[in-house]
């Protein structure tokens, strides 16, 4: 298992552009998410624990994506400054509610899309100062 | 959305949160830490994230994703409660700003 082996030290250049890998992580997310939520409705009844999900290939998929996410995250954050990683959070907002529409045909109406647009403003405000404030958390601990 | 489901979906966020911190303090574990209690840790972190998870999966089935994906958005008022908690640290005015267009985006996304 790789996270039991001591941390070794970033190398001075790093084998993908990490704005490449950045964006790819972010699109890995939404696309996990819609992923998932195939699944879902294949798999699980709903108002139940989604542990039944473990059924679908969807989900399985979505998993994969979800930690192929991660791992492309984790790594571009070693080269990225912190600010534009946190920049791009905002970015799996815009692009699941138009995944949504353009893939699971679901019907947005005015006053959801209003309130996504507020969401996207207020993860783009906040995703900056949290991101160092959670670094500082995990310091702490 | 039903209050019971609201919670569900505030927990599962609240267990996203807790397990990615479990998990990175195991990435930055100290180099002679104890390794039984930091795979414990690890365990836990994992855990923590796999209950999230299937909660948020099991929602999944009961909303549509463009309804259900901008609550996704409140985790990063429990960031805020973690950080004033550990921290002792005064969130600036754009911080409340921002929350508070979160959380009003999120109270128009589940009326519509």
């Amino acid at each position: 298992m790789p996270a039991s082996q001591t941390p070794h030290p970033a190398p001075l250049r790093p084998a993908f552009n990490p704005y490449f890998t950045i964006g790819i992580s972010v699109v890995l997310d939404a696309a996990a998410q819609v992923l998932l939520k195939i699944g879902a409705d294949h798999s699980i009844t709903p108002g139940s624990f989604g542990l039944a999900g473990l059924h679908s290939g969807w989900v399985w998929l979505g998993i994969i994506a979800l930690v192929s996410s991660l791992a492309s995250w984790l790594y571009s954050l070693r080269f990225v400054a912190l600010n534009i990683a946190a920049n791009l959070t905002a970015g799996v907002h815009v692009l699941v509610p138009l995944a949504c529409w353009f893939f699971l045909g679901e019907k947005i109406n005015l006053v959801r899309w209003a309130g996504i647009a507020l969401v996207i403003a207020g993860v783009f405000m906040v995703a900056r100062p949290l991101m160092k404030a959670e670094q500082e958390v995990e310091e702490k601990l | 959305m039903s209050l019971a489901s609201f919670l569900l979906t505030v927990l599962s966020q609240l267990c996203m949160v807790a397990g990615q911190i479990f998990l990175k303090k195991t990435m930055s574990w100290p180099e002679h830490g104890s390794k039984p209690w930091r795979a414990a840790v690890f365990a836990t972190g994992v855990a923590i994230m796999a209950l999230g998870f299937f909660i948020w999966v099991g929602l999944m089935a009961q909303f549509d994703l463009s309804y259900l994906f901008p609550f996704e958005g409140l985790h990063y008022l429990f960031v805020v409660i973690a950080a004033s908690i550990f921290l002792k640290e005064r969130a600036s005015w754009s911080l409340w700003i921002g929350l508070f267009l979160i959380c009003s985006g999120v109270a128009l996304v589940s009326g519509s």
